[in-house]
């Protein structure tokens, strides 16, 4: 089996402070896995070292198979197919849900400086192509009511929503979704649980999941990893996370519900 | 040697007053996160203030800078509540602009009221120099390098020390936390504008003695170079914004005393450009992390 | 292909009618040599502004130095007419500046573009002033005293084609696939990384487009004013760019435009006022930013498409959807 992505020891230092020891982490392909932890384990600096937001100190990211080499610029990350959201909302957000997934798919498409100043006919051309796709992507989630609305002026839920179809617009092999549900009714829950379910059945893609919300997590994963402190305490199926002892300590009982 | 050390007796003293320059700068810009423009017009303004009460009302040398440091300070608070405030919560270049439109506000009715000409700045202090082993050091230097030292050391103590201090430097921090644990915002950037402002002023009066000459437009290059010092410093820092400033004024006096003075603010410009590439905080910044 | 076709035809005829409007005017003597003076001063600012915009209002980078840029262009022209006195020499120069103007904004823009915010506006001022006092004193440039009688090809005319050029290809560039990615980078910069966007890349570009136009800007100043000195190229003509970009509406081109004529027209009716005349500009530049922080135009763009479709159909839906476009 193919690993859309796999993380070997990676340890992230800030100034003395040791926020990832020695993490390693794997997703298969069209894989759903969890990442949990409480407040503070290093589960987004993790991500970050992973996309390529703030390198991890030491340790090897591979995406598709493909090492990251060191000091690889975010964007190049991003082109070798990893893609992700924010735990705050990161949208464009004066402008329009189109425009949101038209950047997305900014590297899929040429268009040469002259052709689009010039405007020759190839201009349109790409243009048209590339919102035939983008539109369709909307229709695909439901969003074409509100694909001309500027992003930031659209409720929350549907905010995270647009977020996440961007970041399937960049065509990865593996998406990030940090904290999705946070701040969700269990209606929008649920449809979000659903979104996500899609993503890897119908857009064959591997979904990494760092979420709070333990109803979603248990529904959703298959595989899930704890990380505590920095350092990853266990790694299993739900009913093995569910029934370790270790986790059930440092992390269900210990203030959060379960 | 002996120019060297004369180099450095008269870099340091203009340092000092770019320093409180500076100083002035850098506590608005801390609290307000703008860049104030006419924070050099100020300056020109206390220059004035300093031209007017020695000549017509026979001030001395103290009643002069400390009445310039009150009327400037005043003017200070009077900009803020004025242009700045309305724009407390409108992006930032809305209120870069109206600082600029201060700025245009103060050089041209200063230009119309007392006409563009250049003034001699009135001898308060009649010029004496000593000379210490060929090295030439007049009391107007010690007099400008010993006030600037006292309202430093002044400023340090307020910020640090005192209660009005610490709500200066929340606000700096974190307007809606420091509105919240019930500091009066308002009041805060008031007198934060006033002791900047008055900082400004007294830097008026010292160059008024120092160079002799003053006008309207005097206040455009020096504001401007006291953003760069304490950009250079390092924008949040005390001891970065003094150490900007004296960097700056050694510089210069050095690149001139070498017969580049015809390229003496470029070598200012390429130092700061060098040190914020190479340190993006300044010397004595913090480096500003965006969390993801 | 064909709806493009239509709207992108009103604009060509907007653009003819203008300059129809004007040559009558001044065939018809409406137009003086005063109100001429004027009517050019502000089309070559309109072309710095746009710049300006471009990399302040779109690519979110705030610059300080854009009269720097325009000094290289107004010195190649300066220089390089004198001894090509004909109008092929005039084109050619205006090449060189911008070929100048791109390669400085290159070695000025590479290192200096991590910074952000203010530090990048300060490092940008300081670049634009070192250019300055470089050309202050090289013989080449006759140092302060500037370069005179420099021969004059840059007519009305010239000046109103080149605002055509410069902007139809900077509006261009903002409405396409690249466009997108610069404006990705002033929405959030951190998003565009990790949707796969070059943000160097892009505000580059952005910064090297906004300085060529500025050298063309500066060429043609050169070439119609036929005197220029160093201190015209200081940081109070940035300064100036700059209020014309913000007062218009940083991301809306249409602002700049309203705003440079705007401030050209008050600028020259407030001329016998003498020194008063900055106090009232003072005021008004205080007064506009109060009542309107975001500019007079925020980032509204006046758009054909979106005028006739709302004609054509009252749909709003429909509205929106060309709006966007």
């Amino acid at each position: 089996m193919t690993e859309a992505l796999s993380a070997d020891h990676i340890t992230k230092v800030f100034g003395g402070l040791t926020a990832v020891d020695d993490v390693s982490l794997h997703v298969n392909e069209k894989e759903l896995v969890a990442l949990i932890g409480p407040n503070g384990a290093g589960k987004t600096t993790f991500f970050n070292c992973l996309t390529g937001v703030a390198p991890a100190t030491s340790g090897v990211v591979k995406i598709g198979g493909q090492e990251v080499k060191k000091n690889t610029k975010a964007y190049k990350v991003a082109q070798m197919g990893i893609s992700r959201t924010f735990q705050n909302i990161r949208l464009f957000s004066q402008l329009s849900v189109l425009e949101n997934i038209l950047i997305a798919m900014t590297n899929q498409f040429k268009e040469g400086f002259l052709t689009s100043v010039f405007r020759l006919p190839s201009f349109y051309k790409t243009e048209d192509e590339m919102e035939e796709k983008a539109i369709a992507l909307l229709k695909d989630f439901n969003l074409q009511d509100v694909m001309y609305y500027p992003a930031g002026d659209l409720p929350y839920g549907t905010q995270r929503k647009v977020e996440i179809v961007r970041a399937l617009a960049t065509k990865p092999k593996i998406i990030c979704l940090d904290e999705p549900a946070a701040g969700m009714n269990p209606e929008e829950t649920a449809d979000l649980t659903r979104l996500i379910k899609r993503l890897q059945t119908e857009y064959g893609i591997a979904v990494l999941l760092i979420e709070h919300d333990m109803s979603l997590v248990m529904n959703l994963a298959e595989r899930i990893y704890v990380l505590a402190e920095g350092k990853l305490l266990a790694k299993g199926t739900p009913e093995e996370i569910q029934n370790n002892q270790a986790v059930i300590d440092a992390y269900l009982g210990g203030g959060v519900d379960a | 040697m002996h120019t060297f050390f004369q180099q450095l007796i008269n870099g340091l003293s203009l340092g000092s007053i770019y320093a409180l320059l500076a100083l002035g700068y850098m506590i608005v810009y801390g609290i307000s996160k703008l860049l104030n423009f006419a924070h050099g017009d100020v300056y020109m303004l206390g220059a004035y203030w300093g031209y007017y009460t020695i000549n017509y009302l026979h001030f001395g040398f103290l009643a002069a800078l400390i009445t310039a440091m009150l009327a400037c300070g005043l003017a200070g608070v009077i900009i803020e509540a004025v242009a700045y405030r309305p724009l407390r919560n409108a992006p930032r270049v809305a209120a870069l602009i109206t600082a600029i439109g201060v700025s245009y506000f103060l050089e041209n009715g200063m230009s119309y009221l007392v006409t563009s000409d250049t003034r001699n700045f009135p001898q308060v202090i009649k010029r004496k120099t000593f000379d210490l082993g060929g090295v030439s050091i007049s009391n107007i230097q010690l007099i400008i390098f010993a006030t600037t030292i006292v309202l430093m050391a002044a400023l340090v103590y307020i910020i640090n020390h005192t209660k009005t201090g610490r709500a200066m430097r929340s606000v700096s921090t974190d307007y809606d936390a420091a509105s919240l644990m019930g500091i009066n915002i308002n009041h805060a950037v008031s007198i934060t504008f006033a002791l900047g402002s008055a900082l400004a002023g007294a830097a008026g009066v010292l160059i008024g003695m120092y160079y002799n000459s003053i006008d309207p437009l005097m206040g455009m290059t020096p504001g401007i170079k006291a953003f760069v010092a304490a950009v250079l410093g390092g924008i949040g820092s005390i001891p970065g914004a003094a150490v900007g400033g004296f960097l700056i004024g050694l510089l210069e006096t050095a690149v001139q005393a070498l017969g580049f003075s015809a390229f003496r603010d470029a070598a200012v410009y390429i130092v700061l450009i060098v040190i914020l590439l190479v340190l993006p905080g300044g010397l004595f910044g913090k480096k500003q992390v965006e969390k993801v | 292909m064909k709806k493009n076709l239509k709207y992108n035809l009103c604009w060509l005829v907007l653009m003819v009618a203008g300059f129809y409007l004007i040559n009558t005017l001044m065939l018809t003597g409406v137009i003086n040599t005063f109100i001429e003076n004027m009517l050019v001063t502000i089309g070559i600012n309109i072309i710095l502004a746009v710049g300006l915009n471009l990399i302040i209002g779109f690519s979110g980078q705030f610059s300080l130095g854009h009269a720097g840029f325009m000094a290289l262009g107004a010195y190649a022209t300066g220089i390089m007419t004198q001894t090509m006195n004909s109008a092929g020499g005039f084109y050619l120069s205006i090449l060189v500046g911008v070929v100048i103007s791109i390669i400085v904004a290159l070695i000025v823009g590479i290192p200096t573009l991590r910074l952000h915010g203010d530090y990048f506006a300060i490092a940008t001022m300081g670049a634009a002033e070192i250019i300055r006092i470089v050309i202050n004193n090289m013989k080449i440039t006759n140092g302060a005293a500037g370069l005179f009688n420099i021969p004059q090809f840059a007519t009305w005319d010239i000046v109103y084609i080149f605002v055509c050029l410069t902007t139809i290809v900077t509006v261009n560039f903002i409405h396409s696939k690249n466009g997108r990615a610069v404006i990705s980078i002033r929405e959030n910069e951190i998003a565009a990384e990790a949707m796969g966007v070059n943000t160097t890349k892009w505000k580059l570009s952005a910064f090297v487009l906004g300085a060529a136009t500025a050298a063309i800007a500066g060429s043609l100043y050169a070439s119609y004013l036929q005197t220029i000195v160093p201190s015209s190229f200081g940081i109070m003509e940035s300064i100036t760019i700059l209020i014309y970009a913000v007062l218009g509406g940083l991301g809306s081109i249409t602002g700049t435009f309203v705003a440079t004529i705007l401030l050209g027209v008050l600028d020259t009716a407030l001329q016998s006022l003498g020194v008063l005349r900055m106090v009232f500009y003072a005021i008004a530049l205080i007064v506009i930013m109060i009542f309107r922080p975001g500019g007079l135009f925020g980032k509204w763009e006046f758009s054909f498409k979106h005028l006739l479709t709302r004609k054509q159909n009252g749909d709003m839906a429909e509205v929106e959807k060309e709006e966007s476009k």
